[in-house]
């Protein structure tokens, strides 16, 4: 039973982190006017009542709290790397949007999630194909948004300090 | 037989044109994720200027019938609902595609579409005068009782656990708080950045939280493919057709509660397909179907989507107040125009007012052949497009999408920080959906409540105000049906396995 | 003295040069950002420019939306935009005042540089048509002996809606209670659902509830065409006068000549008399605070709005 312990003590954490969430929200309930405080006073309680349940589950039910409700869990395992390297690339995509600009970021990134994705064993040539393809999307997509929907894509403040 | 004059005049070839291309463009542009009917609305209304009023009307009825249509692609084919109307299409189109079904799902979505889009046409065009009257029955207490039926809906998804579902949705309600309150007015968890005084904005949440979550893990995996099934090559029409026979009632049904909570000026749009759903999972034998590919919970949704077309036109047309933001550009394009809307527009521009709900019928009815072969095309991109470039070129997508729902990078950095902290979630057994379904329905449900405790505090009744109301009290019982229901039916299956052992 | 001479002749020729460049501005497309999302009486009062604008100057007017906190996303970004006088943005008053006030927008009220103000919609305090209250001294009478129980809803708190109950409230001396919605649209469907007693709407949205409703006062200086029956406020003693200024704005680095050129184009625009026509069927009231009386006309909005908000007891 080694490993429902380690089980239990994940349990009891995630009890304690959801009720510190909901006292956290009470905490913060105190300063709003009357009027916006009814509602988040009712989610702190709820979240607080909540984790009670879930601690009481956690040490009495076993196995309850198991399964995952919906069918995300279907792709989990796989290399952790790539996953890591896809948000990594997300997170700078999106930070360094206004200041790089739309087409210098989204060329870069799709390339670089491209890598990140390309099956074991590809040729070289594929990727190349891939890419070039990619590219094109991206044109395409940034004409469609910024003349026809009049979409302001940002063009990135760096290329207008040079 | 002044209607059937109203009807010839729909028909000429100029307005079978603009329906036509109405349709066309705005299921093209619905299936964008982050283009909304609303932004399609809009950025196509300059064009309509030059048209009569009733031609520019059916020209953006047919858009924005087209463009909810739209949304369900991007639902089913890569888990991603483009408006806050397409989450529970999610729930099981994308299992459908998963299974190698996606061309299926999407005729399936394509003719529940059609039916619910013209059964909210018919009761507009027919009943439009006494449904305004009954949505005005609706006040804020009611409002506040609907948000919570649909909230019931977190329990029913999430059966493994439904505890972590609840705190799910406790999370989406606190994300629904952030920034500058309705009631009350002031700043709410926005830490002191002027970022988030405009709150969490829902469309790049659900791209995020949808959509994120798949693509890491399915960078993950380099050998599999998004589909696990055989694909798919042709429309599989006589299946569609039997599939949406057999489903009669449960369009006809989705459809009419479609047109009824789509009638509610506000919040109708969002909570209609989700109230159709639960619904249908509640009045099903085999509930536990349900968020696993089946296609009565596709047909529910999407008939009860396009039917808050028609429904959303009942308080424009008969009262004067858009019942969803789409009908108010259409409303603000009329009125540019120099017709007065409201309620004159039935008495004294009767004949655009009919013309116009002629118009939606017809472009309901072209949305069926539209929707097949752009169904098909948009099957073919996602299942032929190899994994390799499919993950590259939906995070882009999302990208795009969600800094054009409002112009503004913000949203695409909430987009990707909630895709990151979904997929976290869901590996802590959190899904999506609980958080979402909070998301949405948190705003409806806070004002409902403090609206009702101040006017029943000033008429000095506040328990009258939320337990001795008729029509609260008949949306009361379905929620204490809808949460009773899956202990009932646990206790039923096992009495099943006590017969059995 | 030929210093003095060349200095002359190098300012004529200055402003012939400036003048110049602007006989034709504009001569290129103009992009006009509404803060706010598409549908709403922003939108719509600029839509109506859009074919005025191209008749005057032969170019297009490109609506875009940067929607957020009741138009503070836009605002705050506002001096972000380049100001070669192609991009204007719409401005709302109480919003660009009340905000910053409150705190916490990312804006300041004297960041936005108001060029013109083209139209208001008056308050309009308005009952269903099968209300019991007929005038507005029936409901101020019911109002002063139930203090507290007649609800009036309203488009959110600390809106211009909110500021015209509690304007009304100390000016007629009852007490109402004020239910903010998260709109017009609601507020409007729980007036004519009858939970509530009243609303505080503006002209233009009273415009569309035809014979559904009746305004029992609005706030305007006159009687308005549309309404030809309906009272001022003024004229039944109570000194309740404004509404929603709607306006443009520009980015604060445009330079002074495009600021006055552009304030002369909407001005053109908002004295057209077919433009003013279509304005007030919709229930709007033209007006025209060009940009040199703009300081005078904010500095005395700054004053009442500060002094509203500091009586309500939000300020800090």
């Amino acid at each position: 039973m080694q490993a429902s312990r380690k089980e239990l003590a994940q349990r009891v954490l995630l009890a304690l982190a959801v009720a510190g969430l909901g006292l956290a929200v009470l905490h913060e309930s105190a300063r709003f006017s009357a009027l916006a405080a009814v509602f988040p006073r009712v989610v702190g309680v709820s979240l607080v009542i909540l984790a009670a349940l879930l601690l009481m589950q956690s040490i009495l039910g076993k196995g309850l709290a198991s399964g995952h409700s919906e069918s995300m869990g279907h792709f989990a395992g796989g290399s952790r790397f790539r996953s890591a390297g896809f948000v990594v690339v997300l997170l700078c995509w999106a930070f360094l949007l206004p200041t790089v600009g739309f087409i210098v970021t989204s060329s870069i990134a799709f390339v670089g999630i491209l890598l990140i994705a390309t099956e074991r064993g590809t040729d070289w040539r594929i990727t190349a194909k891939r890419a070039v393809l990619g590219l094109i999307v991206i044109g395409f997509f940034y004409g469609l948004f910024s003349m026809l929907l009049n979409v302001p894509l940002p063009r990135g403040r760096l290329w207008a300090l040079l | 037989m002044e209607i059937l004059a109203y009807l010839a005049a729909a028909l000429t070839f100029e307005n079978l044109l603009y329906a036509l291309v109405g349709v066309v463009l705005g299921t093209a542009i619905g299936a964008l994720p982050g283009l909304t009917a609303t932004m399609a609305l809009a950025v196509l209304v300059p064009f309509t200027f030059t048209m009569a009023p009733a031609s520019a009307m059916i020209a953006l009825g047919a858009i924005y019938t087209g463009a909810l249509y739209g949304g369900a692609y991007s639902a089913i084919l890569i888990n991603t609902p483009g408006t806050p109307s397409a989450i529970a299409t999610t729930f099981d189109g994308f299992p459908l595609t998963r299974k190698g079904e996606g061309s299926f799902a999407v005729s399936l979505a394509c003719v529940s579409s059609v039916a619910g889009g013209l059964i909210g046409g018919l009761l507009l065009l027919m009943l439009a005068p006494p449904l305004a009257t009954l949505a005005l029955a609706f006040g804020p207490v009611e409002y506040f009782w609907i948000a919570l039926l649909g909230l019931t809906l977190i329990s029913a998804i999430s059966e493994g656990n439904v505890l972590k579902g609840l705190i799910g949705g406790c999370i989406g309600l606190l994300l629904s708080m952030v920034g500058a309150a309705v009631m009350g007015g002031d700043l709410r968890f926005t830490f002191g950045t002027p970022h988030l005084v405009g709150g969490v904005e829902m469309i790049s949440a659900l791209i995020g939280l949808y959509c994120i979550p798949i693509l890491i893990d399915l960078v993950a995996e380099p050998e599999r493919g998004l589909f696990t099934g055989k694909r798919t090559t042709h429309v599989p029409l006589r299946r569609t057709l039997k599939a949406s026979w057999d489903g009669k009632v449960n369009l006809l049904r989705s459809g009419a509660i479609g047109t009824l909570v789509g009638a509610l000026p506000g919040a109708g749009g969002s909570i209609a397909s989700l109230v159709a759903y639960s619904e249908v999972r509640r009045s099903s034998r085999q509930p536990e179907k349900f968020g696993k590919g089946a296609p009565e919970g596709l047909q529910a949704t999407e008939s009860a989507n396009s039917a808050t077309v028609g429904g959303g036109f009942i308080p424009t047309l008969v009262l004067g107040i858009p019942g969803t933001p789409p009908d108010a550009v259409i409303l603000a394009a009329v009125m540019v125009q120099g017709v007065r809307t409201g309620p004159e527009l039935f008495s004294s521009h009767a004949d655009i007012a009919y013309t116009f709900i002629f118009g939606l019928l017809i472009a309901t009815i072209f949305m069926f052949p539209v929707g097949l072969v752009l169904g098909r095309w948009a099957y073919n991109i996602v299942a032929d497009l190899p994994k390799a470039l499919l993950v590259p070129t939906v995070a882009f997508m999302c990208v795009i999408g969600s800094f054009a729902i409002h112009n503004n990078i913000n949203d695409v950095r909430m987009m990707v920080v909630l895709g990151v902290f979904g997929w976290l979630m869901s590996r802590l057994g959190f899904g999506p959906s609980p958080i979402v379904l909070g998301l949405i329905l948190g705003p409806i449900a806070e004002q409902g409540l403090v609206q009702g405790f101040l006017i029943g505090g000033a008429s000095g009744n506040v328990l009258g105000m939320f337990f001795g109301r008729p029509i609260s009290l008949v949306i009361i019982l379905l929620i204490l049906l809808a949460l009773a229901y899956p202990l009932l039916f646990r206790r039923s299956r096992r009495g099943n396995y006590d017969a059995s052992e | 003295m030929r210093k003095l001479g060349a200095i002359a002749i190098g300012g004529i020729l200055t402003a012939a040069f400036a003048s110049a460049a602007l006989a034709d501005f504009p001569s290129r497309t103009v992009t006009y950002v509404i803060p706010f999302n598409p549908g709403g009486a922003s939108d719509e009062t600029a839509r109506m420019k859009e074919s005025f604008f191209t008749e005057l100057t032969g170019q297009q007017l490109v609506i875009s939306y940067r929607p957020g906190a009741g138009g503070a996303v836009g605002w705050a970004n506002l001096n972000d935009y380049a100001g070669d006088g192609y991009t204007i943005m719409g401005v709302n008053l109480p919003h660009i005042i009340t905000q910053p006030l409150l705190g916490g927008v990312g804006y300041e009220t004297d960041d936005i540089v108001n060029i013109h103000i083209f139209h208001y919609t008056p308050h309009a305090l308005v009952v269903r048509s099968g209300s019991e209250f007929e005038t507005l001294e029936d409901l101020i009478e019911v109002a002063s002996s139930n203090p507290g129980a007649l609800t009036f809803a309203g488009s959110g708190s600390h809106s211009a809606n909110h500021l015209a109950q509690q304007a009304f409230d100390q000016l007629a001396g009852v007490t109402t209670t004020y239910v903010p919605m998260s709109g017009a649209a609601p507020a409007q469907a729980a007036l004519l659902g009858g939970h509530i007693t009243g609303a505080w709407l503006d002209t233009a949205s009273v415009a569309r509830l035809g014979d559904q409703v009746r305004m029992l006062a609005g706030a305007m200086e006159e009687r308005i065409s549309l309404f030809p029956d309906v009272p001022t406020f003024t004229e039944l003693g109570i000194d309740l006068v404004g509404g929603t200024h709607r306006g443009v704005a520009v980015p604060q680095s445009t330079p002074p000549e495009l600021r006055t050129a552009w304030s002369e184009l909407i001005a053109a625009i908002a004295t057209d008399p077919e433009f003013i026509e279509k304005m007030e069927a919709g229930g709007y009231v033209v007006t025209n605070i060009r940009y040199e009386d703009m300081d005078a006309f904010m500095s005395d909005r700054i004053q009442d709005y500060t002094n509203l908000l500091e009586q309500m007891g939000v300020l800090n």
